[in-house]
Formats: C-alpha cells, sequence, structure tokens
C-alpha cells in the first residue's frame, strides 16, 4: 500500500473502529515512524509498556503487526498496513461465504475474522460457547462490532460440521494455516533470503554490476520463496481420518455440494456438513487468507463487469468458469512475467458446462442471426441455410467426437456464409457453421422458454461456447482461448482489471468534467500526447471549449501539458514551443486510489461523529439489562426514531463504505 | 492556378500549334503561339513553370534567337498573360487565363501587387498581415489597394477556422478550400454543434438497431426483477414517507427503460451484420438526412469521435473489414450507471483538499454530508 497520508489515516480508522483507540494508537505509531523496538512505541504513543504490551499483543493476534528479532538487540514492530486495510473488505467475504456456503460457514469465519488467527480447537469452542449464548436468548446488539456480530440461530456447531467446512475453506484456500513466517514482513524475509544466497551460493559474493549473477540471484530466489510458500501452504497432513484422494476428489467433483446463491439463505438445513470422518488437526492454527479473499472478490467484479457489458447470462457462465479457476490462483498477481502468462490455469467449456447450475437458461442472451440477407437482427426475413435437420447430432455424438476443437469440416463448408470467419480459427467457424442448422429450434425456444430439462446436454454446450465466444470478442477480453484444441480458457486478469481500471476513471470523467472530458480523456489515452490544433480536428469541438475543459482537468491533476520547444533559446517567444496534452493513466490511478482512500476516512469519520450525536440512545441499548430485548419494547417513540434515524446513516456509512471498497480493489489489490 | 486552365475555354478549344518555321519572327503571332501551347501544357500539369529553355524547345520556336524570345515573353508580361516566378531552376514563368489577365490589367502597380499575393494563396486565403510583409508595400498603400480590390469585387474576406482571429482575403471567383471553412460541420467559420450532435445521435440509432437482439423472454422475465438503483431506491423511499403518487409516472418510465436495457441483448460472435462506414454513409446520403453531403470521410471523422466518447466500438469483421458495434451503456441515459465515488458527496465535494478534521472543512460539519445522510 503506497503510504499516502490519507492511506494512513484511513488504516488508523479502520483498526480504531474494529479494535478501538489503544491498538490504533500504537497501530498509528507504527504506521507513521515504521520498524520500532517496543521502548520506542512507549515513548511515542505515551502508555505505559503493560498497555503496550496489551495493544501489541492484540494487534499481533491480528496480524496487523509484524514482529521480528534480530540475532542481537530488541524486537521489533512493524505495522501491517495490507491486513489493516483487509478490515474493511471482511464484511465482503463474510458475505461472499454466506452466499456459497450458507450461515454456518458464515458464522465460521465471522469468528475466525474476531479472533485473529487462531487454532481449530478454539474456534470450535468459541462457537459451542456462542451456541450456548445463543441459546440464553443473547443475540446481537453491538452496533460498534462491524459486522462481526455473532448471529446465532443453528443448532448445529458441532466439531465434525465444523471440521468438514474448515476442510472445503483450507481447500478452497480462503483460509490458510499459520506458520512463522507470516509474522514478519515479506519484504524483510526476502532480503534474508537474498543476503543467504549471495553469500552462500553465488561464487564470488558481491553481485553488484553483474545482470547475470542478478539473474541467478533471482531465480534461486523465486524458486526458494516458492518453496517456502508451498511448504506452508501444506495442511493436508494435518487432516486426519481421511484419505488424501477423497479431500481431492471432494475439491473437484464436489458439484454436489456447490452451495448456490439462490439456495442460500434462510435455513442452515439446506447445508449438510454430514460428518464424513474429517477432522482436524485441532491444533491447526488458521487464519483468513486475505489475498485469496482478494481473488475471490475479484471475481465478483469481473462478474459485474460482464453482466453490464454483455447480459446477465452470459456473466452466471462467467461466473462459473471463474468459479474453476479459482483454486489454482493464490493470489491476484501483479507484474505478471512471460512464463507466469504461459502456465496461465486454464478451463475447459465441458467444465463449465457440467457444473453450471440448471436454473440457468443458456439460450438466452444472445441474439440471432438470420442468415446473411437481411442485415437486421430484429426483422424476420428468409432464413438462409436453415435446415430443419439437426445436422450436429448426425454428425456423430458430440460428448465422444470431443467436437469442441472443431473437427467436423464438412458442417463447415455446408455453405453457411459467416465472411467473417475467414480468418482460419476453425473452432469459431465450426460454432458459427453450426448455428444455421440449429437456428429453427433456437428461436422457438427464445419465443416459449421451455423447462431447462428439455435442452439437450449438445444445446447446453453448443450455447455456452456462443457465450464464451462473445466474451473472448469483447473488448476487454474476458477470456482467452488457449490454443490446444481442447476448447480451453483462460483469463488474462492484468488485462481485464487495467480495462475496468480504465472504464472506472473514464466514468469518473464524465460525471466530474461531463462529456467533453470525458472525450478528451479517452482520446488522449488512445491516441498518446497530443496537440491543441489536432486535437479540435478530432473531437469536433470548439477549440475554445477544448482548452477551457483541459486547463480544468490539469487543475485537478487529470491530464498535463508538456512543453516541447522547438529551438533552444526557451524565451517567452510562444510560436516556437509545441504544448502537448497527454494523460497518463497510471497517475490517474493513484488519483483515484488516493481519493478513495481518503472519501473512505471521512466517511469513518462521520460515523464516528454520528454515533458521538446519537450517544444517548446507543448507551441505552448497551445497557447489560436490555441488551438482548428488541429495542422497540424499551425505547420511547422518539428514542426509536433516534436510534432508526441513526442506524441509517450508519448503513449508509458503511455500505458507502463497502462500495468505494471496491474500487480500492480495482485500482490496487485485483 | 487550379483555376486558369479551367476559365480558358478558347484556349482549351485550340489545336496545338503546327509547326511552322516562322521566317518574318512575327512577334504578335509567336506570342499567341507561345501563349496557347503554354496554355496546354498548364492543362495537362498545371504546376508547370516554364524557363527559357522550355519556350525555346517549343516547335515552332525553331531558329529563334534569344532577343526575339525576349520581346516575345515581354509581350506576355506585359499583357499579363505570363507572370514570373522563381524556382530552383530559375527564373521561369507561368500562364494566365485570358480573364484574368484582363482583370490584372485594370489595376494599378500596388493593387497588383496585392491582388497577385491573394491569388496564389488560392482558395486557403491569405492573411493581411502577409500580404503587407511580402509586397513590403507601406500599410496604408496596401489597405487602399485592398479597399479597392474588395470594391471592384475582385477579393473578399473569408474567416478561416484554422485561424479564427485572422483577417483573410481570397479571390472572390474561387470558393475557400475545406482547410478554411472547415469542412461540413463549420458554419461561418464557427463549429456548428447542433449538427454534430443530431448527426452522432442518428448514427449511434442506427448502429445500434443494427447491434442488440431484443430477448423477448427477457422482456417478460425482467419485468419480475427489476432492480433499484441507488436513487430510485431511495426515491421508493421517499414515497414511502413523503408525498405519494407524485414520481410513479417517473419509476414507470425508468421502469420500462430498464426492462428495454435487459432485454437487450449482444448478437453472437460472427455476426456480420455490424454497420461499416460506406454503409452508413450511403444511408445518410439516401435518406437525405441532411442537406450538406457528407463523405465517407467525415462520417469516419463522426465515428471515431462516437469511439471516444465510448457510445459504440470498432469490430474487426463485416462486409467493410471494420464495422462499428454500440456498447449496451448507450442505451442508458447519462445519469445512470455513475461511479461509486461520485455518488458520495466527497466525491464531487468542490474543497475536498481542504478538508480535515480540526481544518476549516471537516467531515463532522460537512453540509454536504448532512443533506447526503438526510436522504
Amino acid at each position: 500500500m503506497s503510504r499516502s497520508q490519507n492511506a494512513v489515516e484511513l488504516c488508523a480508522l479502520l483498526v480504531d473502529e474494529t479494535y478501538g483507540e489503544l491498538t490504533s494508537r500504537i497501530f498509528t505509531i507504527l504506521l507513521r515512524r515504521g520498524k520500532l523496538p517496543i521502548s520506542e512505541i512507549s515513548r511515542h504513543t505515551r502508555l505505559g509498556p503493560k498497555a503496550t504490551r496489551n495493544g501489541l499483543a492484540v494487534l499481533i493476534q491480528q496480524n496487523l503487526v509484524y514482529y521480528h528479532t534480530g540475532k542481537a538487540g530488541p524486537t521489533f514492530y512493524e505495522a501491517n498496513d495490507g491486513a489493516a486495510y483487509a478490515l474493511a473488505r471482511s464484511g465482503k467475504v463474510i458475505e461472499f461465504v454466506e452466499s456459497r456456503y450458507g450461515v454456518f460457514a458464515r458464522d465460521v469465519v465471522q469468528n475466525l475474522f474476531l479472533f485473529g488467527h487462531t487454532k481449530v480447537s478454539d474456534l470450535a469452542e468459541a462457537y459451542a460457547s456462542q451456541q450456548k449464548q445463543a441459546a440464553k436468548g443473547k443475540s446481537n446488539g453491538h452496533p460498534a462490532a462491524n459486522g462481526v456480530n455473532g448471529h446465532t440461530n443453528g443448532n448445529i456447531g458441532s466439531g465434525a460440521h465444523m471440521d468438514g467446512l474448515l476442510v472445503e475453506l483450507l481447500e478452497l484456500g480462503l483460509i490458510e494455516p499459520v506458520v512463522q513466517r507470516m509474522f514478519r514482513n515479506p519484504a524483510d524475509i526476502k532480503d534474508e533470503l537474498e543476503a543467504d544466497i549471495t553469500t552462500n551460493e553465488i561464487a564470488g559474493g558481491s553481485i553488484k554490476g553483474s545482470s547475470k549473477k542478478k539473474e541467478q540471484l533471482q531465480g534461486i530466489l523465486d524458486e526458494r520463496l516458492k518453496r517456502i510458500e508451498a511448504e506452508d501452504r501444506e495442511w493436508r497432513s494435518k487432516v486426519l481420518k481421511r484419505p488424501l484422494n477423497g479431500v481431492l476428489t471432494n475439491g473437484v467433483n464436489g458439484a454436489s455440494k456447490k452451495r448456490r446463491l439462490s439456495h442460500s439463505g434462510s435455513s442452515i438445513g439446506d447445508h449438510n456438513y454430514e460428518d464424513d470422518g474429517t477432522r482436524l488437526d485441532p491444533n491447526l492454527v488458521i487464519r483468513i487468507n486475505h489475498e485469496k479473499c482478494a481473488v475471490l472478490l475479484r471475481n465478483a467484479q469481473l462478474v459485474e463487469a460482464v453482466k453490464n457489458k454483455l447480459g446477465d447470462t452470459t456473466s452466471q457462465i462467467y461466473a462459473e468458469l471463474l468459479k474453476h479457476l479459482e483454486k489454482k490462483i493464490p493470489r491476484c498477481a501483479h507484474g505478471t512475467t512471460e512464463d507466469e502468462y504461459q502456465d496461465r490455469p486454464l478451463v475447459s467449456t465441458r467444465d463449465v458446462a457440467t457444473s453450471l447450475s440448471k436454473s440457468v437458461n443458456v439460450s438466452l442472451g444472445i441474439g440471432k442471426t438470420i442468415g446473411e440477407g437481411p442485415k437486421s437482427g430484429e426483422l424476420a426475413g428468409p432464413k438462409l441455410g436453415s435446415p430443419p435437420v439437426n445436422r450436429k447430432r448426425k454428425a456423430g455424438d458430440l460428448e465422444g467426437s470431443g467436437s469442441e476443437n472443431g473437427d467436423d469440416p464438412p458442417i463447415n463448408g455446408n455453405g453457411n456464409n459467416h465472411e467473417v470467419d475467414q480468418d482460419g480459427d476453425d473452432v469459431f467457424a465450426d460454432a458459427d457453421a453450426v448455428k444455421s442448422p440449429k437456428r429453427p429450434k433456437v428461436t422457438f425456444q427464445d419465443k416459449l422458454p421451455e423447462p431447462e430439462g428439455l435442452h439437450s446436454r449438445e444445446d447446453r454446450i453448443y450455447h455456452i461456447k456462443e457465450h464464451m465466444a462473445l466474451l473472448a470478442d469483447d473488448q476487454y477480453g474476458f477470456v482467452t482461448r488457449e490454443a490446444d484444441g481442447q476448447g480451453a480458457w483462460s483469463v488474462n486478469f492484468q488485462k481485464v482489471i487495467q480495462k475496468i481500471q480504465e472504464a472506472e476513471i473514464d466514468k469518473l470523467v464524465l460525471e466530474l468534467f461531463g462529456a467533453a472530458g470525458h472525450r478528451l480523456v479517452r482520446m488522449l489515452r488512445q491516441l498518446g500526447k497530443l496537440d491543441e490544433k489536432h486535437l479540435k480536428d478530432t473531437t469536433l469541438m470548439k477549440q475554445k471549449d477544448i482548452r477551457t475543459k483541459l486547463a480544468e482537468m490539469q487543475l485537478s491533476g487529470w491530464v498535463d501539458i508538456q512543453e516541447v520547444p522547438k529551438d533552444a533559446s526557451r524565451g517567452a517567444n510562444n510560436n516556437r514551443v509545441i504544448f502537448l496534452w497527454f494523460f497518463d493513466n497510471e497517475r490517474c490511478s493513484s488519483l483515484v486510489l488516493d481519493h478513495t482512500y481518503k472519501s473512505m476516512s471521512r466517511l469513518l469519520h462521520r460515523l464516528n461523529v454520528e454515533r458521538r450525536r446519537a450517544k444517548s440512545v446507543l448507551e441505552l441499548t448497551h445497557r447489560s439489562d436490555v441488551r438482548d430485548k428488541p429495542p422497540d419494547e424499551y425505547l420511547m417513540p422518539a428514542q426509536l426514531n433516534e436510534l432508526h434515524a441513526f442506524q441509517d446513516r450508519e448503513d449508509m456509512l458503511l455500505g458507502q463504505l463497502g462500495r468505494l471498497d471496491e474500487i480500492v480493489g480495482i485500482f490496487k489489490d485485483y | 492556378m487550379a483555376s486558369t486552365s479551367a476559365s480558358a475555354p478558347a484556349a482549351a478549344a485550340t489545336p496545338p500549334a503546327a509547326p511552322a518555321a516562322a521566317p518574318g519572327h512575327d512577334i504578335a503571332d509567336l506570342k499567341n503561339k507561345v501563349y496557347d501551347e503554354s496554355v496546354r501544357l498548364t492543362e495537362e500539369d498545371t504546376k508547370v513553370v516554364f524557363h527559357q529553355n522550355d519556350i525555346l524547345d517549343m516547335e515552332f520556336m525553331r531558329g529563334i534567337d534569344v532577343n526575339t524570345l525576349l520581346a516575345i515573353i515581354n509581350e506576355l508580361l506585359k499583357a499579363k498573360l505570363y507572370k514570373v516566378v522563381q524556382d530552383a531552376d530559375g527564373m521561369g514563368w507561368k500562364t494566365r487565363t485570358r480573364e484574368e489577365a484582363k482583370r490584372y490589367s485594370t489595376l494599378t502597380p500596388e493593387q497588383e501587387m496585392v491582388y497577385s499575393h491573394i491569388d496564389e494563396s488560392g482558395a486557403e486565403g491569405i492573411w493581411i498581415r502577409t500580404v503587407k510583409m511580402r509586397s513590403k508595400l507601406h500599410d496604408s498603400v496596401v489597405n487602399v489597394a485592398l479597399k479597392q480590390l474588395e470594391s471592384k469585387s475582385l477579393v473578399t474576406t473569408i474567416k478561416s477556422v484554422e485561424h479564427p482571429t485572422r483577417k483573410m482575403y481570397i479571390k472572390s471567383t474561387i470558393r475557400p478550400s475545406e482547410r478554411a471553412t472547415g469542412g461540413p460541420f463549420y458554419t461561418d467559420g464557427e463549429l456548428d454543434e447542433e449538427f454534430v450532435d443530431m448527426m452522432k445521435r442518428y448514427l449511434v440509432k442506427y448502429i445500434s438497431e443494427k447491434s442488440f437482439y431484443r430477448s423477448s423472454t427477457l422482456l417478460k422475465n425482467a419485468n419480475k426483477t427489476i432492480k433499484m438503483s441507488a436513487e430510485e431506491a431511495k426515491r421508493a423511499r421517499n414515497n414511502g414517507l413523503g408525498p405519494r403518487r407524485q414520481a410513479q409516472p417517473v419509476d414507470n418510465a425508468r421502469a420500462a427503460r430498464i426492462r428495454n436495457y435487459e432485454s437487450m441483448v449482444p448478437m453472437p460472435h460472427g455476426y456480420a451484420g455490424y454497420p461499416g462506414v460506406h454503409e452508413m454513409t450511403a444511408m445518410i446520403e439516401d435518406r437525405n438526412v441532411t442537406n450538406t453531403t457528407l463523405t465517407a470521410a467525415e462520417i469516419q471523422q463522426l465515428l471515431d469521435v462516437l469511439c471516444f466518447d465510448d457510445l459504440i466500438e470498432r469490430v474487426e469483421g463485416g462486409k467493410e473489414g471494420f464495422s462499428y458495434r454500440a456498447l449496451r451503456k448507450s442505451l442508458l441515459d447519462d445519469e445512470e450507471g455513475g461511479s461509486v465515488l461520485t455518488e458520495m458527496p466527497c466525491g464531487r465535494c468542490p474543497v475536498f483538499d481542504l478538508c480535515e478534521e480540526g481544518g476549516p472543512v471537516a467531515p463532522s460539519s460537512c453540509i454536504y454530508y448532512n443533506d447526503w445522510l438526510e436522504l
């Protein structure tokens, strides 16, 4: 995280919001001053040593602080701002878990958030005690605890269910086993390793000036880091009484276990974490894996983008595809190198088709072409090349023939004149060639939607392929076709996110500077640095308007100007200088990000203010004797109104906080 | 000199001069012959410049010495049929049409100098200061000359789009070039934004008709699941609390629009019906959308702007190699689909830079927040 003033402020506020003032004081000092030993911390915070130690303990528990003891000398503490920011995202993760795994899972994850890292046995115990509390009638009612208050309304709570769930979450990577390494700053670990490699493995010691040695070092370093990571993530040995295979199968074909959004919700009974003998080592220490959370939330963001660009049905298929990929992606990698590009995880059309919920009607969401004759999709016209027979079925069993790689030349050549497909991509050509023979049927279905069961498997695969082609075809390049001939797809996340970033900037510019500013910015982005005259010709705008708009945008930092003198004399003679306008995407991204941080911290500030204003009522609701009753039983109507007004505002502020977090995700984490 | 050849029908009709040795060196006759021949050559290549040798090489000039040539050329210059130019090969001459020559012959020397500069600038027009600089005449002389030329309606002022502040002159017989007028999107040197907007809207409508398929099933389904935007939710809540039934028709219109949006689905991959530039140029022409004729290049210009506006995008394919398709968001209004950041006051706060707890502007006392939180 860039340590801008606003980012620091936001992190401090988030810690304050979640864990109270003591911790946030220590945390802020650490953020502002970097690594400090404990004596320095207590000096700067003016806290006693005991309070400091208490605060640090909480922070370490939450992984908000890294610590490291050198070979000699005191232990240094360092703020982990990434973890602090993750606090803002906890609500979203919990929501995600609930939508996929149900209420029980939500409660478990909520507890994990509350505890930081914890032993499996402790988690189970906490859950059990919550159950007891729930049984006694204790419910929530602590508004300050930002979504971590326990709603416990089920009666499952047995350790076996918990273990089953945890295994599933570990499988997904949403939670991870905690190891010593995690309490140190990753950059430190890397430095140490680097030093170690330099002295022990590379002859000659110094690597200065030798690019070859540098490369060698980098290679060894990457390998070691990967190895360490792989070791750390190894948790399967801790699963007891269950063969490794079983776990894997559970992960891969667990279609029956996939919890769908539509099923989640009301009752826990939907989710049978049957006691299948899985037991986790009770001493295994686990925590939430924030990097993985980012991957999962990124998927949601991408699905949303597809929904806006292409439509609902396509987005559902995309969601399914991403779900297949998510297990193979431990984190949202930045700065992808060529090799990583090569080993991007793949998913095949068939896998998507297999696991896609039957409730998704894949035949919807794509227009139908009516041959080449009439150019309009809406007008009914003569349907060219549409024999009523389903040629595809005649051609053979679809599943058997592996038709995804388009090995059906007769169909390809049966006179469907799709001239666009002349680019030699026969997979696509096949898909199109098949289109015409099927058309009558499809059109019919669009008019009279039939129950999903009537769709044959081939039809589904065919439609899904169409949706995939649409995704691949889009400017954003949501999926990339892999050239292995098996109908495999991959996603170049960096590229798509980059596009979404640009779209986000565009939206903002459109709102702040109107259509004219929007047009100019997009133009400068696409065409690079431009002279005013050129701008005028291309934008079809008045020069005066352009200049005003650009100046306005320059003032707030969205575009900038560069002087290029025609000769060495940089006098006042303006004729001899060319002024070029340009737009810097990266700079604007950081601008937006900083703006967002600041907005978020203002929201939290305001929330505190609102809380102070509603203090009298809130204190009432926190009284121990009335805590468990619904507020309308003991509050006066006026007080009740005040409480509701406050709750509305709180919802509004926290809701907006969550939405702003999406922007931070887009611009930083994804 | 683009207009020279066009306005000399007499010269054009004359067949190439027959090769004939002129024993008596009839200067008037030779003069005409040289002139006709040079007009013919000028017709072939309007940029041609005649040098001494070029003229001597003409067939009928065989055996004519330099002095006679000098006399001939002097005659031509006196008649204003020739004008002197300098190029890389030294001095040379270019032709003028007889009509032009007649005009020149009525002018005073000062007027002639000024006029010749304006003449040379052709359809681009010339800036008055450039005339003064090149002719090296006194300002007042130039001004007087220009006034006289204007009164003879030989020259007119134009407004150049490129240099809107400069006073430009152009010969009154020719139309200013597109570079000077700015093309069909300009009226009187000003960009006609209304016209541009109208054409853009027309094109977007046309493209989007060909870019989406209206799914009747989704149209039906959409009725059941209309999502409320933040604003609409707000409005709905307001309706619940405050005055009722007022915003209802607005909501319905919006709901219909959303329904419409939801039911518009993209065309499948490989769809070839997206329109290309030429198709649209022809369409605009056929439908008589405008009195002005728009060329394909101008339609392209409009399409580029639409791309920059993020309303349409360019795709490979279609009959013309490239075609255009509308983006889904072009179906929505501007207000919908805004940024999350601008939904809240901070996103559009004019004093956001000053905002600081304890400062003059602070979240605790923020009036925008008050409005926002009160809804």
